[in-house]
């Protein structure tokens, strides 16, 4: 690689930034304003400054640095005490959105589609969690580091094929939180596979099903070619509304299966459909953080 | 035409194609069960429908308007197939062949077109029926005297030899046609007697021998006669039998074969060389006559120059009279040694022989030996005495060849021998007026109607005071062609062999007469010249005319194309054009006749069938159309149409997935209304590509800007002819001054429509007032006064300065100046007041006192000094001088463009125009040069 890219390489790939990362901060911006919304909800939050906590007292041993002495307390007795703080290590959010072609569906022109929609909701909750002090860090393949929420946001928001993410590859660090947000449209045997390397690796997680109406109800008529993005799935339906109850049963089945899965592991659930409001999700999604976060 | 006559007029060439048209519900069936392409969706959940049955009894369809169209795309590519065709003619009759009888002798010139079409049109139905066919003209070939005559031929060859063919410019022959039939059949004869049936495409005019070949035709298999309507029969023209050689009028007949109601006028041109059309005379058939007669007053220097009299628009050549150098300029010597342009004085003979012949002829003068040449006609030899022997061999011979010698006589003569004379002379003058006699001056009788002479007046005061006596013998009276008061002959003339010797019994000097002073002198002259080698062309023997200017078939001069054969004198008057003979002007060097062909058709008949199994049919104006092209056409249209449809369906299901395929299936009347739409429009597209070729070019704009290039002068017209062609050319003569004059160029004289024309590009308007004419509409008056409030200025004339003195326009009493009133009534017009001593008017171009058109004396209105906003040019000038009169008087003669004004009021008319027309361009420009002088001064200190 040449030590210098010609100022038109640079514009290339800038261009190429911009247009990968368009929206990007509109989404950050929705989804900081949604969290933004619940923190001004007039819900408690306990917080009062990290690692203030009183832990306990110890006697001054050499290894200790004399400013860490508590006076007052040594004073009541003739030791010499130390005062030590809670040991407060922040816990690591792992995010992971699907941003693969089958997530730009969208049924309605008007709606968002389920890529966007999925972002917001990541993205907002991502930011509940950094206002909580927490880590936050997206869960790819590469070097693990606490990040911003904005970093956070482009590299979740980049297109990525994968329809589950890939396990395996990822550093997952200790105490770490899972948050996964997908359409799980694949075979039940691929999730239950991620599930359980996931499980493997002892950790805890967050399941984030987001799916466009249309995929739950198939509101359509007539005949028509059905397709998935890679064309593997064509299906030619000459009355749609003719199978429309039974394709909703199916797509309950998948649904139920991914729940009972959750159940088995410990993963938390959470279904939003694109039609719904995020702002219900996210509060439902809050919860649910607070509830893994009390069971610990 | 209405839809039922329109069906009733199709019919199909293959009707049974139209078999396929029982398919349609086949197809409509086939089509409806096909189920329309399926909209393709992208859909993540896809796997999971997957491996779905639905439910086979519900079946999507395809709208039925997406049917209909295919449909129809269907039904009219059938029908197209089956070569519909509207108009069909007749079933061709079930013979071997075809013949096509082309009539094509000169009568067929104004049909002739109509006739190659229908000819075209039987050969494109006879091809369709595989018939073989035969090509038969009736007129001789240039040169020849055989018809063509082709066959068997196909149709793409017979179509060929039809285009290429041409109608003659002498008559058909039909012995000639008939003729060459008989051998054709005689050929065939022994192998098979064919029947081939003959449409006859006729010219209408009756031909000898015509029927008898009709019935002949009719025996070889039936004919169909063609005729046209009475309104495309021929006119033809014949000179007038009274026309004399010098009369000032031209006359002609016009001729036409039924005496029907004629609706258009007839165009009639004398044209010179070159067809420039020197006059016009628009002529109309009287009701019941076949015959009119039309009259040419032509200006005698033009009148020269008249090669044709010509109908116009009738493309043949009888309809062309052509005229011999009888009324051309001739050659003429005067034969005069001495000579001398530079010197010639009124003491010369062949001053005032020149000077009386010089405008209409060309002249040598010179000795006998230098002038004698091959293109002279006439040679004059004002008094000689006696002249040499070999001289006098060379003019005997010359005159013996068709010369004609004019002799005068005189001093010389009387004192000398008179030989070469037409009667023989006593010796010595008689002298009339001298000291020693008791006789009078004499005057000249009036020509007798044997003489050439005869029909030029003569002056009452020309005296003769001296002439030559002619010695009284038997045959003298047969010879003299004038004589005076007492009978003694003055002009006598004697034939010789082809030529003619005229003697003139006195001189061409003023001395021993006054008839080289008077008017009759140049006639007599001209007559005398005029007739030279024609008066002995009767009796001539022998002697070929060579063809010189032959009409072509349209009735246009054109030269010789090398078939036509010379003609002798002897035949010249009795000959018929013919097709080695074809009508136009046959001469030698010194004699010319003209060959005209309507002075050989005694009378135009009309073809009449009297037999009643012959069947007789007009030039049809409705032609066959195949209409297989336009259905086509539209089947492609709404092919197209559909195709449009399944884009724009396509996009929609594709882009606005969900939402908009429900709206679609819910409520498809928009789909189909846009389907209507592409429906209609494709209807139109097909529409407009069929009526392409009938449509006629129209730009609108090329009417308004007509004169917006160029300086108009313009009048409004008052219905009146007289008073508006006295406008109308006395403008034109006001056209011609101001380009002669000054720097402003008329290019032309518009008559306006004050109603709908754009006045705005005429700078002045001349309004003859006229008290029977129409007031003006209220649109009118909104244009005039648009005009005024513009800049327009209106110059109103009410040529009434006699009658009814201008007193003003609101105290008028005349007629015309109520007319005024009420014009002035419904406008809006400033205060007018007379004319004052410093209006610019009167030193626009020239400085004028007053203003005198065809009367003087009167007061010219114009509108108040005071209301200076339009550069002082007063918006309305009124008068009652009848100006366009006195330009008119003014105009030249004939079609000259040079004016020069016969007297001095005439003048002061133009000169009036010219500054009318200087004020209205230049407005106050003028009256500021008044302080000329005055800034000249002050610059000066």
């Amino acid at each position: 690689m040449p030590e210098h890219k010609s100022p038109n390489v640079m514009t290339k790939l800038l261009s190429m930034v911009h247009r990968h990362t368009a929206g990007v901060p509109e989404i950050i911006i929705h989804a900081e304003d949604i969290a933004q919304n619940m923190v001004n909800g007039g819900h408690r939050q306990r917080k009062h400054g990290s690692g203030e906590y009183f832990w306990q007292y110890r006697e001054y041993d050499n290894a200790d640095r004399p400013q860490d002495i508590d006076w007052r307390q040594s004073g009541k007795s003739d030791r010499l005490y130390v005062r030590q703080k809670e040991l407060q290590t922040a816990q690591t959010n792992l995010f992971w959105c699907q941003t693969n072609s089958a997530m730009d569906f969208k049924s309605q022109r008007h709606s968002l589609s389920k890529k966007h929609e999925a972002l917001i909701l990541t993205l907002a909750l991502a930011s509940l969690i950094k206002q909580a002090e927490e880590r936050i860090q997206p869960l790819y393949a590469g070097q693990a580091r606490s990040v911003q929420l904005e970093p956070l946001a482009y590299t979740l928001h980049e297109p990525n094929a994968d329809a589950l993410p890939q396990i395996g590859k990822c550093h997952i660090p200790q105490n770490a939180n899972i948050i996964l947000t997908a359409d799980f449209l694949s075979p039940i045997e691929d999730i239950e596979q991620c599930f359980q390397s996931l499980k493997h690796k002892g950790k805890t997680c967050i399941i984030i099903q987001v799916l466009d109406p249309a995929e739950l109800t198939l509101p359509y008529k007539g005949r028509i070619l059905f397709e998935n993005e890679q064309a593997l799935d064509r299906t030619l339906i000459d009355n749609v509304q003719s199978v429309r109850a039974e394709y909703q049963s199916r797509i309950k089945k998948h649904i139920q299966d991914i729940k009972d899965r959750c159940h088995y592991y410990g993963f938390q659930y959470l279904l939003h459909a694109t039609d719904q409001d995020i702002a219900a999700s996210l509060l439902s999604l809050r919860d649910l953080v607070s509830k893994e976060r009390a069971v610990k | 035409m209405n839809i039922m006559a329109m069906a009733s007029s199709l019919s199909f060439i293959y009707p049974v194609v139209l078999g396929f048209l029982v398919l349609l519900p086949v197809i409509w069936y086939i089509l409806r069960i096909t189920p329309p392409a399926p909209r393709s969706i992208i859909f993540p959940a896809a796997r999971l429908i997957s491996g779905l049955i639905p439910d086979k009894q519900s079946h999507a369809k395809t709208p039925w308007w997406i049917l209909l169209l295919r449909i129809m795309i269907i039904a009219l590519t059938i029908i197209a197939m089956a070569r519909p065709i509207l108009n069909k003619s007749n079933i061709i009759p079930s013979t071997d062949g075809i013949r096509i009888v082309m009539d094509n002798g000169w009568t067929s010139g104004k049909i002739w077109t109509v006739q190659k079409e229908k000819a075209l049109e039987i050969i494109d139905i006879a091809q369709r029926e595989n018939k073989e066919l035969y090509i038969l003209t009736t007129a001789p070939q240039p040169g020849q005297d055989k018809v063509y005559h082709k066959g068997p031929l196909n149709g793409a060859e017979a179509a060929n030899i039809i285009r290429g063919l041409s109608y003659m410019a002498w008559p058909a022959d039909y012995k000639i046609a008939l003729e060459t039939i008989k051998d054709k059949t005689a050929d065939r004869q022994p192998i098979k007697q064919k029947s081939i049936h003959s449409y006859f495409l006729s010219s209408g005019i009756e031909g000898a021998g015509e029927q008898t070949l009709i019935k002949r035709l009719q025996n070889e298999g039936g004919i169909s006669v063609l005729l046209p309507e009475d309104n495309q029969l021929p006119l033809i023209i014949k000179d007038s039998k009274d026309t004399t050689p010098l009369a000032s009028v031209l006359t002609a007949r016009l001729f036409r074969a039924k005496a029907v109601p004629q609706t258009s006028q007839i165009a009639v041109d004398a044209a010179a060389t070159g067809n420039k059309v020197i006059d016009r005379q628009i002529v109309q058939f009287d009701q019941n006559k076949i015959t009119h007669e039309v009259s040419f007053d032509i200006a005698p220097q033009y009148r020269n120059k008249v090669q044709t009299i010509r109908i116009a628009g009738q493309n043949h050549s009888g309809a062309v009279l052509l005229f011999d150098n009888q009324n051309k300029r001739h050659n003429i010597a005067i034969i005069d040694a001495d000579y001398d342009a530079e010197q010639s004085s009124l003491a010369d003979a062949s001053y005032y022989i020149e000077r009386a012949l010089a405008p209409y002829n060309d002249i040598r003068i010179g000795a006998l030996d230098s002038v004698i040449a091959d293109n002279i006609s006439t040679i004059i030899m004002p008094d000689t005495g006696n002249l040499p022997p070999d001289q006098l061999d060379m003019l005997e011979k010359w005159i013996k060849e068709g010369g004609q010698l004019i002799r005068f006589a005189g001093p010389a003569m009387a004192n000398s021998k008179p030989v070469l004379v037409p009667v023989p002379l006593r010796q010595g003058e008689r002298a009339l007026d001298g000291s020693m006699t008791w006789e009078k001056p004499l005057g000249i009788q009036a020509f007798s109607e044997n003489s050439p002479l005869f029909g030029i007046d003569i002056t009452e005061d020309i005296l003769i005071k001296r002439h030559l006596l002619a010695n009284p013998v038997i045959d003298i009276s047969s010879k003299t062609w004038a004589q005076l008061d007492d009978g003694t002959p003055l002009i006598t003339a004697e034939k010789k062999e082809n030529g003619m010797l005229i003697l003139i019994h006195t001189s061409a000097m003023p001395d021993w007469s006054d008839l080289p002073l008077s008017g009759s002198f140049v006639q007599i002259l001209r007559r005398l010249v005029s007739i030279a080698g024609h008066t002995d062309a009767h009796s001539a023997q022998g002697g070929n005319l060579m063809p010189l200017l032959m009409l072509d078939e349209k009735g246009q001069p054109a030269r010789p194309q090398g078939f036509e054969q010379p003609i002798t004198i002897k035949e010249s008057s009795t000959i018929k054009p013919s097709s080695v003979h074809p009508p136009g002007i046959y001469g030698n060097g010194v004699y010319q006749i003209a060959l005209n062909l309507g002075n050989t058709v005694t009378i135009l008949e009309p073809l009449k069938i009297s037999s009643l199994s012959i069947q007789t049919s007009a030039y049809d104006s409705i032609t066959e159309r195949d209409l297989s092209l336009p259905c086509l056409l539209l089947a492609l249209s709404l092919f197209i149409a559909d195709w449009i449809l399944m884009i724009i369906l396509h996009i929609m299901w594709r882009y606005q997935l969900f939402g908009s395929a429900r709206r679609f299936t819910a409520a498809p009347s928009s789909a189909a209304k846009s389907a209507t739409k592409a429906l209609i429009l494709s209807a139109i597209i097909t529409g407009v590509i069929l009526s392409a070729p009938y449509a006629t070019a129209q730009s609108p704009g090329e009417a308004e800007t007509k004169y917006a290039n160029d300086l108009y002068l313009a009048y409004v017209p008052s219905g009146d002819p007289i008073i508006d062609n006295i406008a109308a050319k006395g403008l034109y003569t006001l056209q011609l001054i101001l380009t002669q004059r000054t720097s402003a160029e008329p290019k032309d004289v518009v008559a306006i429509d004050i109603e709908n024309d754009d006045l705005s590009f005429f700078p002045l308007i001349y309004w003859p007032i006229d008290e029977k004419a129409k007031p003006p509409s209220s649109k009118a008056y909104k244009n005039i006064q648009h005009y005024l409030d513009h800049g327009g200025t209106i110059f109103f004339d009410t040529r009434d300065q006699i009658s009814a003195p201008t007193q003003g326009i609101a105290k008028g009493k005349g007629s015309r100046s109520k007319y005024l009133q009420t014009v002035f009534g419904g406008l809006n017009v400033p205060p007018l007041e007379p004319i004052d001593e410093d209006h610019v008017l009167r030193r626009a171009y020239y400085l004028l006192d007053r203003f005198p058109g065809l009367y003087d004396g009167g007061i010219l209105w114009v509108e108040s000094q005071t209301n200076a906003g339009r550069d002082g040019v007063s918006s309305v000038i009124i008068g009652g001088h009848d100006w366009a009169s006195a330009w008119l008087n003014a105009a030249p003669s004939g079609n000259g463009n040079y004016v020069v004004p016969n007297n001095r009021s005439q003048e002061l008319a133009l000169r009036f125009g010219i500054n009318l027309m200087m004020y209205t361009l230049t407005g106050n420009y003028k009256n500021d040069q008044i302080h000329v002088q005055t800034i000249l001064e002050r610059l000066g200190q």
